[in-house]
């Protein structure tokens, strides 16, 4: 039993947002009540259609993904897949991201209302009110968004996910301890693209996408690091952990629960086998 | 052994890797996502083309373009039944009656798995003589093969054409190929009450549903090709 932000989780391993859907497909290969908890995909308040394909690219040690939060909406996820969801005896920390501090707060309020454990609240999408740069590359942004959450948040634990796509990522979590956010999760995908030599162009339809996988790890374990001096606040590590010793890596920098998402690609069975190897 | 490769044509290889399990399970139209192994970290979809059940060998067709692909064709390489994985995605359906496959390129390769379960005749286009594929397989499979290559130097000269084929035996199409002749068939088929199903290709993440970044546009938005497919019925499809 691990607790993290005021909650018992059976186990340190959680599947990371994006990567398991809003878990039907992994159930179909093993029980989800073996996981620590449940990272679902991650909603907005209307049902968004997502980016053009291409929407992958195979890079060294990892891929780039420009998935462009394709979901149902929140109405739709409380409705459809939660009930589901809460078939098993495994944490959901449902991941969400909105337009501005008060989406954000009406996509919460939904979400409580709908019964999750634990809300990740996605600050890297493009602030609209802020012509377009991401709430979470700003102190003061990210301030404003987990400020607005916590209050509609009703006391359920809000974990605010970084970027390292900024300068210093340890400001960006003094202000989200400051706003009052219960725990962390980092990182979130860096920044990344690639070029088709056989037509010139880029080959994500979006230009740009997240690079996740192995290739990532050292950045992720660098930010975790340094988030973990600068804030007293419990840390979900991720970012490219592939195997047990990565996994240990991570908690030794500072986390204390951890996400697996790309190498689920490769071997779905992984979390599985992380939660074994650290004797959970 | 637990796999075996040789090169079919310019540039094409023939895997025949033991996966019991799959070799039972697949349906045609379905896929096996396999892991190269390597530095090729995703791994890569490829239609089962044909199975043994007695022997627990499939085989899959593939063409060389990058890392995976060549570790694959790497002879030397063996590929084990955990790294080939289980049967993916939504396959042809069973149909009552003849169906008639059209492939073109790889494209032929489920087909080959689709004529060994069903009444079938064939038409398959392919750039040239050097990059056909399959086709002893397929006549034997097959009441009549129809071979059509771009620079006539196999079969009839230019790309696929039903114009001399009776439509009127059968009860299906199952069509995989390069995107522009499944939108070509759907142009060819428009008129007829012929339901054409088509396989669809996307590069993939996950393989199973999840990730969300195979998609292609359909009439219920974007669809997953590894999950919702790879075989969609072509009307669903937005050209």
């Amino acid at each position: 039993m691990v607790s993290f932000a005021g909650i018992n989780f059976k186990n340190r391993v959680t599947l990371a947002s994006g990567t398991c859907g809003f878990g039907r497909e992994i159930a179909e290969l093993y029980d989800l009540s073996r996981l620590g908890g449940i990272c679902t995909k991650g909603v907005t308040l209307l049902p968004r259609l997502g980016n053009l394909p291409p929407r992958v690219a195979e890079t060294p040690a990892g891929m780039l993904n420009s998935v462009g939060l394709q979901n149902p909406g929140v109405e739709a996820f409380v409705r459809d897949e939660l009930p589901f969801l809460r078939g098993f005896d495994t944490k959901i920390i449902a991941n969400f991201s909105g337009e501005s501090p008060e989406e954000f707060a009406k996509i919460a309020a939904i979400l409580v209302e709908g019964g999750v454990d634990m809300l990740e609240v996605n600050i890297s999408c493009p602030n609209l009110h802020a012509g377009g740069t991401a709430f979470g590359t700003d102190p003061v942004a990210s301030f404003e968004v987990t400020y607005a959450v916590k209050e509609a948040a009703k006391g359920v634990p809000v974990m605010v996910k970084l970027t390292p796509n900024v300068t210093d990522i340890a400001a960006i979590a003094v202000a989200c301890e400051k706003a009052g956010a219960d725990a962390l999760s980092l990182i979130n995908t860096l920044l990344g693209m690639r070029i088709d030599l056989k037509t010139g162009k880029p080959i994500l339809a979006n230009v740009t996408g997240g690079l996740s996988g192995p290739a990532v790890f050292p950045v992720a374990l660098r930010c975790v690091w340094q988030v973990a001096r600068a804030v007293k606040l419990p840390i979900m590590g991720l970012g490219g952990i592939s195997d047990v010793d990565t996994a240990r890596e991570m908690l030794l920098a500072g986390a204390t629960m951890l996400s697996i998402g790309t190498a689920q690609f490769r071997n779905p069975l992984i979390p599985l086998e992380i939660i074994d190897g650290l004797g959970e | 052994m637990s796999s075996a490769v040789r090169q079919i044509a310019e540039n094409i290889y023939s895997l025949e890797a033991y996966a019991p399990e799959l070799a039972k399970s697949a349906q045609p139209g379905q896929f096996a996502h396999i892991d190269c192994g390597g530095s090729a970290y995703l791994r890569r979809p490829l239609s089962v083309c044909d199975v043994s059940e007695e022997s627990g060998f499939v085989r899959f067709v593939f063409e060389l373009k990058g890392e995976g692909t060549r570790q694959l064709a790497n002879s030397q390489y063996q590929i084990s039944e955990p790294q080939v994985g289980r049967a993916l995605g939504k396959g042809f359906p069973e149909v009552d009656g003849r169906v008639l496959l059209i492939g073109g390129g790889l494209g032929a390769a489920p087909l080959l798995f689709a004529a060994r379960r069903c009444g079938a005749d064939a038409v398959l286009g392919f750039a040239n003589g050097k990059r056909a594929i399959l086709i002893p397989e397929f006549s034997a499979a097959c009441g009549t093969v129809n071979v059509f290559t771009d620079d006539g130097s196999l079969g009839k000269a230019g790309v696929v054409d039903l114009s001399g084929v009776d439509l009127s035996q059968y009860s299906a199409v199952f069509a995989c190929g390069p995107k522009a002749m499944l939108r070509n068939c759907q142009l060819m088929l428009a008129k007829e009450q012929l339901p054409l199903y088509v396989s669809m290709e996307e590069h993939m993440a996950c393989g199973y549903g999840a990730c969300l970044v195979c998609v292609c546009a359909t009439k219920k938005g974007y669809s997953r090709v590894c999950k919702d497919g790879p075989v969609f019925e072509s009307g669903a499809i937005i050209w």
